[in-house]
């Protein structure tokens, strides 16, 4: 090429690359309301369908369709729209979680994306759901909600909180300090983990009792090391953090070594009969679990009743004999949806969306989970109590049945 | 009667024409072509498209280094996600926690992860084959797990990366990983048919041969080593400068996997092979998603269905590709470029 | 002192796993010098089969057969579809066929049972204590049956005919044609053991731990169990399984402070790559020489 062409050639592209930049920086026009399609309102959620996780995503799959169909066919819908939902599959991974949030807000533009399942999920895409203005909800660990996430809503006691409660429990309760007895706490090495240990770790020291942590990789399945690191520390109580796969995996070792300790599972997540359906039954009478949200089993429960009586009327015997805490959370966290949409009106946008779910005071769901409050709060989480409940094992059947109130922390967690 | 198979215009006829990286006016001017739509894509594109040309951009990346390891110098590599993140915490690093302007920390993320590449290569160069694939393999896991436990950079739980201060929106940021891109192409084209590009093709084809004629093995390996380490490296740091937020998640065996796929349908041994294939594997999975998402509407299919099914396509397509054209894309980009000019007598 | 042997014996009963499939990746490589990276997935199919037919109300002997007649079937599949075409080809080749073939079987399984994670049905329950040292009885299957396929593989190749045919096979082909052995029937063959040691080693594993698509990323695990023991020696890759299963055990228990949870993994990788760069063929391994 000659130089005179060349150097031309050049600076038009040049030229070009400098223009579009200049175009692409300024902000783009808004078409049309995001979240509303016509007569539909579109809502998202990305949920761990595939991998260690798929029980949750799967649980709360069938709960959050059964609520939406049934707005949709008995309750003509809200404010007049019908309700389409939307999951992607995350996988539990952060990865693959913020392409699916990217593609539920951008592509297929949703009104809010309800549940993100999963801390180290939502700690990967509330940088982009917070710019983006979309209401998102998610599950009951504090370090989510630190700092300022004013579209970010939660339902449930912070793991933090429950995780104190529980020591509690063991250190009073179960007479621990009195007999000198100390607890093992195990749990993942990720942001699921860590506010499980933080406030039972706090709670420990206010109360005066010994807590040893372990950490162990997320997806690990090699519990033999820890059952003997349990073994030698003597502990009586074993509080564990892990999710269902790793606490069966954990109770089997321990079995195999024999060892007389009692179980506890620290937060709503850890606290399912449906452990047992691979862990085997040994451990099932000296099993308690701290939860703030009602459990699957629990027919005394209005909204749990209700619930459960659709999906016998559907005949989804499964899923009434799987006691699998996710049930109960897509139903609240749809009712909760629904409600904000209600309040927001017939002309609902993203915005009047959030703007009604922050104002929300006393909401009461009819069952599932304390009345909540998200106005004039910093951090949008609404529990501050969980309840033990015990395993019990009737005819061959693991079920958990509450043996407390609702109560508060021992030690005062401040979240930030 | 004079038959011309092969055109006047591919004859070189001095020094000149042997340095031209594109001698032929066809492809100059297709290549303007696909350069200005590219320029111009963020003009149109939304947000979600930008972002998935963005991603094949950084798979061009690594898929091109990757392929300097493994298809011009058979060096087989398993470490490929290791080093990607590598690269992509020394970003997070040096330019979010030491504050250094972007292209400084993409240069030095770049370079070190070379190092830990030439680091890993220098020990382990009398292996071959399986056993050299299985040191790469173990350093992978060696070095997510120790990532995973380090304070510094948020253990598990990820740790954030700035945008750069001109590419903070999505069609900035596309021209920020566009230029990378072009700028290490046009230097891995240069790389291709330079000395270092054909000693790697002698190693590969016969190594003891090659080093008979004076080829150093132990220095060019080392090379093939930081080259490949060098493009990981800065692919990992655009990855996450792209996605502001890294962990040890992001970085599962399966994506070496995924890069070994890439350079194997595309083509081994050259640069061109890699670009088709990073770009083939990274935009089917979107037609697949598009697709799945039409028919879960309509069907009652779990919504993992298409997860699944997309691993099922990608074995499958691994596999044909292995026994009908083990060449890739880039085989039979060249087969049907004779084709076509050897017509109408190819047979 | 029981701690101590209490370690030894979980570290045995792991290994046992690692050893059962290593030993089946071990068979292959022996007859064919294919690194089968499906190996675990292969397993977890078969394993699957058997649950499904047991969940079905079938006794175990029906759910065994339907597995090994897959794994029987599944492996004379992949010889003929994906091994034959490939004959020839570079190491690296062959290998990501297996490698596409894994993702192949890794997708099947989540379409056909999904992604929830299964026991299978305690066969042994409880567990056995032995001066102080306790013992899960599926720890012990497994142990047994991992002792048992190595002490059958060795008897097979070294005793029957068609065994001596496959040992001579992976000497050296060209001879073996000559004299008068059928390899591609070989070749049919050596999968279909390996398919039969892959149930062994997948109910094992099943047993040991729990069913899910997942379970195939065990093999990732049972490198460094082959490279130790070297990849074409049997016995050697038995040994390795074991030793490198003892050796996390008590990486876990007792330096468990350096690395945390992860610690027994990370430290086998790094003893990996250390016998990577002294003795890369392993300790019962053949040096493969490379004739110009």
């Amino acid at each position: 090429m000659k130089t005179k062409s060349k150097f031309l050639s050049v600076l038009f592209v040049a030229v070009l690359v400098i223009v579009c930049y200049g175009k692409s920086e300024a902000a783009e026009p808004q078409k049309e309301v995001p979240g509303i399609s016509g007569d539909k309102i579109l809502i998202g959620a990305s949920l761990p369908l595939s991998g260690p996780a798929a029980y949750a995503g799967r649980g709360t799959l069938e709960s959050l369709i059964m609520y939406y169909d049934y707005i949709n066919k008995e309750q003509g819908g809200v404010n007049g729209r019908q309700i389409k939902f939307i999951a992607e599959d995350d996988g539990y991974d952060p990865g693959k979680a913020v392409q699916a949030v990217r593609k539920l807000v951008t592509i297929d533009k949703v009104i809010a994306v309800a549940p993100v399942i999963g801390t180290p999920c939502i700690m990967a895409v509330r940088g982009f759901l917070n710019t983006e203005k979309i209401v998102a909800f998610n599950g009951i660990s504090g370090d989510p909600f630190i700092g300022n996430w004013p579209y970010l809503f939660g339902l449930g006691t912070p793991y933090e909180i429950q995780a104190a409660i529980g020591v509690g429990f063991i250190a009073n309760d179960l007479g621990a300090k009195k007999a000198g007895d100390s607890i093992y706490m195990v749990i993942p090495d990720d942001a699921f983990g860590a506010p499980q240990f933080k406030g039972a770790d706090l709670a420990a020291k206010e109360l005066g009792i010994k807590l040893t942590v372990e950490k162990v990789p997320r997806q690990t399945d090699q519990f033999a090391g820890v059952a003997m690191n349990i073994k030698r520390s003597g502990a009586r109580y074993v509080m564990a953090g892990t999710p269902r796969t790793g606490t069966a995996a954990l109770m089997r070792e321990v079995e195999a070594q024999q060892l007389d300790v009692t179980f506890l599972g620290p937060n709503d997540v850890n606290t399912e009969a449906a452990i047992f359906d691979l862990a085997g039954k040994k451990y099932a009478e000296k099993y308690y679990g701290v939860h703030s949200i009602s459990l699957w089993e629990d027919e005394n429960d209005p909204l749990i009743k209700w619930a459960r009586d659709r999906f016998k009327a559907a005949g989804k015997m499964d899923v009434l004999k799987e006691k699998n805490f996710f049930y109960v959370w897509g139903l609240i966290v749809a009712k909760t949806v629904v409600e904000g949409l209600k309040r927001a009106g017939p002309d609902v946008s993203r915005e009047k969306l959030a703007d009604n779910l922050r104002n929300m005071e006393n909401f009461d769901l009819g069952g599932g989970v304390a009345p909540v409050t998200y106005k004039g709060q910093t951090l949008l989480i609404t529990g501050t109590t969980a309840r033990v409940s015990k395993g019990t094992v009737v005819g061959g059947v693991v079920s958990l049945k509450p043996i407390t109130e609702q109560r508060k922390s021992p030690v005062a967690i401040k979240l930030q | 009667m004079q038959v011309q198979i092969i055109p006047k215009r591919y004859l070189k006829e001095n020094h000149r024409d042997y340095l031209k990286m594109v001698p032929i006016r066809i492809k100059q001017v297709s290549l303007v072509l696909l350069l200005m739509a590219l320029i111009l894509t963020p003009t149109w594109a939304g947000g979600y498209v930008l972002g998935l040309l963005t991603h094949t951009m950084i798979a061009v990346i690594g898929a091109v280094g990757l392929n300097f390891m493994v298809g011009f110098t058979g060096q087989v590599s398993l470490g490929q996600a290791a080093y990607m993140a590598v690269g992509a915490y020394t970003m997070a690093i040096f330019a979010g926690q030491f504050g250094l302007p972007f292209f400084a920390a993409l240069l030095i993320a770049g370079l070190i992860t070379a190092s830990a590449s030439v680091l890993v290569g220098a020990p382990t160069l009398h292996l071959k084959g399986f056993y050299l694939s299985m040191a790469t393999f173990v350093f992978h896991f060696i070095v997510i797990m120790l990532i995973g436990r380090w304070d510094f950079v948020g253990t598990q739980s990820g740790i954030s990366v700035p945008r750069p201060v001109f590419g903070k929106s999505d069609g900035s940021f596309f021209y920020v990983t566009f230029t990378v891109t072009a700028l290490l192409l046009y230097c891995g084209f240069n790389l291709e048919r330079s000395y270092l590009g054909r000693a790697w093709g002698a190693i590969r084809d016969r190594d003891l041969a090659a080093a008979a004629v004076g080829i150093s093995l132990a220095r060019l390996k080392l090379w093939a080593n930081a080259w490949s380490g060098f493009y990981a490296g800065v692919a990992g740091a655009l990855f996450a400068s792209f996605l502001s937020y890294i962990s040890p998640e992001h970085f599962p065996f399966l994506l070496t996997i995924q890069y070994l796929g890439m350079i194997l349908v595309g083509g081994l041994g050259t640069v061109l092979g890699s670009v088709f294939g990073a770009v083939f594997m990274s935009l089917i999975p979107e037609g697949i998603r598009f697709l799945s998402a039409v028919i879960v509407e309509h069907t009652k299919l779990a919504p993992t269905f298409f997860g699944d099914a997309q691993l099922v396509f990608f074995g499958i397509i691994i596999i044909c590709t292995l026994i009908y054209a083990p060449k890739g894309l880039f085989g039979f980009w060249e087969d049907t470029k004779l084709y076509f000019r050897t017509w109408p007598l190819s047979y | 002192m029981t701690f101590f042997f209490q370690t030894l014996v979980n570290g045995l009963a792991v290994g046992a796993l690692y050893a059962a499939m290593a030993m089946s990746l071990s068979v292959i490589y022996k007859g064919t010098r294919v690194v089968n990276f499906a190996q675990g997935d292969i397993a977890m199919v078969l394993t699957f089969v058997f649950w499904f037919t047991i969940g079905r109300g079938m006794p175990w002997y029906i759910g065994l057969s339907a597995s090994l007649v897959l794994a029987i079937v599944l492996g004379m599949l992949v010889e003929r579809l994906v091994l034959r075409p490939l004959i020839g080809e570079p190491l690296f080749t062959v290998v990501m066929a297996t490698v596409g073939l894994a993702t192949i079987l890794q997708g099947l399984t989540g379409i056909i049972w999904g992604h929830d994670t299964y026991r299978l049905p305690d066969i042994f329950p409880g567990s056995l204590e032995v001066a102080g040292v306790s013992l899960l009885m599926t720890h012990i299957f497994s142990m047994v049956v991992s002792l048992g396929m190595l002490i059958l593989i060795v008897v097979f190749l070294h005793r029957s005919r068609t065994g001596v045919a496959m040992r001579a096979t992976a000497s050296d082909q060209d001879a073996a044609q000559l004299m008068g052995i059928r390899i591609n029937n070989v070749f049919a063959l050596i999968w279909i053991i390996s398919g039969i040691i892959s149930v062994g080693a997948g109910l094992a594993l099943g047993y040991s731990q729990f069913l899910s698509v997942g379970m195939g990323g065990f093999i990732l695990k049972v490198f460094p169990a082959i490279i130790l023991g070297g990849l074409d020696s049997i016995t050697g890759v038995f040994l390795g399984g074991l030793s490198i299963g003892v050796f996390i055990s008590f990486a876990s228990v007792y330096m468990g402070g350096l690395f945390g949870g992860a610690s027994s993994e990370i430290i086998s990788y790094m003893l990996t790559f250390l016998i990577l760069m002294f003795k890369p063929y392993g300790f019962f391994g053949t040096r493969e020489i490379e004739r110009v």
